[in-house]
């Protein structure tokens, strides 16, 4: 009863302001559904991983491939020295002067710079 | 099966992020010497070499005036010898790479003058790394060689 009644009465009409605030509201709804949420990406992941095992495993390695071996890796990487540092890496293991001259060998403050000094007894 | 292959993936991966870069093969040692006159002039002028250099010429000697005369490079592979005259001082550079181990560069280098060796050395560079080689008198002063290897 209280169903025809329901249908016997009037829809009420919109006025085109309301009309715009209803549609307007329509889109907001349908654009926050399908607006990814972070929140809703873990679970789905989990269920991902729960329908396909190996999944977890590829992650599991991807993960130790980063963490273990890439810093590793970056390890094994050259260092830049700088000019003193080359300098100070850099030696003289051998010198002869000839029998007219001497040498002094001497290596600078700061720069470590190794200096072959040659006296030469001209006559 | 698949856990397999992911594990092979891992592997192959693994290699590939670790293994060394590959070895040039023989590189020729690139060699660079700066020619520079030491004097002890009445009026010092101008002091035209890198500052860096410059403060450490001046905390090791007593000259008051460092003037650069020219700069040679060139390159040599393993037991070839390079060269390089400085006309005005009248001395000859000769320098020859004899092993590269990793980043140090086995050199012997020795200054000649009037074909006779005024002083002759063995060095182990460090690639990039600086040696000064100096003292015998030319006609302004005093002659300096900075040798850079790499």
């Amino acid at each position: 009863m209280l169903g025809v009644a329901l249908r016997t009465l009037p829809a009420p009409r919109l006025s085109p302001g309301e009309r715009a605030r209803v549609w307007a509201a329509v889109r907001r709804g349908i654009e926050a559904r399908r607006r990814p949420e972070l929140g809703a990406f873990l679970p789905r992941l989990r269920g991902l991983v729960r329908r396909r095992p190996t999944l977890a495993w590829a992650a599991a390695v991807a993960a130790a491939v980063t963490l273990v071996l890439a810093p590793l890796h970056v390890g094994r990487e050259r260092r830049v020295f700088s000019q003193a540092e080359l300098n100070a890496q850099t030696t003289v293991e051998h010198v002869d002067a000839a029998p007219f001259a001497s040498v002094l060998l001497l290596e600078t403050p700061r720069q470590h710079l190794s200096i072959i000094w040659v006296i030469e007894d001209l006559p | 099966m698949r856990r397999r292959g992911a594990l092979a993936l891992a592997l192959g991966l693994a290699l590939g992020l670790t293994a060394p870069p590959a070895r040039a093969q023989a590189p020729a040692v690139s060699f660079s010497a700066q020619a520079i006159e030491a004097s002890n002039p009445k009026t010092p002028g101008r002091s035209d070499i890198d500052a860096g250099l410059l403060g450490e010429l001046r905390s090791t000697f007593q000259f008051t005036q460092y003037r650069t005369l020219g700069t040679a490079r060139g390159s040599a592979p393993v037991g070839r010898a390079w060269s390089a005259s400085f006309a005005g001082a009248g001395l000859t550079l000769e320098v020859t790479p004899r092993s590269v181990e990793g980043s140090t560069i086995t050199v012997d280098a020795r200054l000649v003058r009037g074909g006779a060796p005024v002083v002759t050395s063995t060095l182990r560079i460090a690639s990039g790394g600086k040696v000064l080689l100096g003292g015998p008198t030319i006609a302004g002063g005093r002659i300096i060689v900075v040798l850079t290897a790499r």
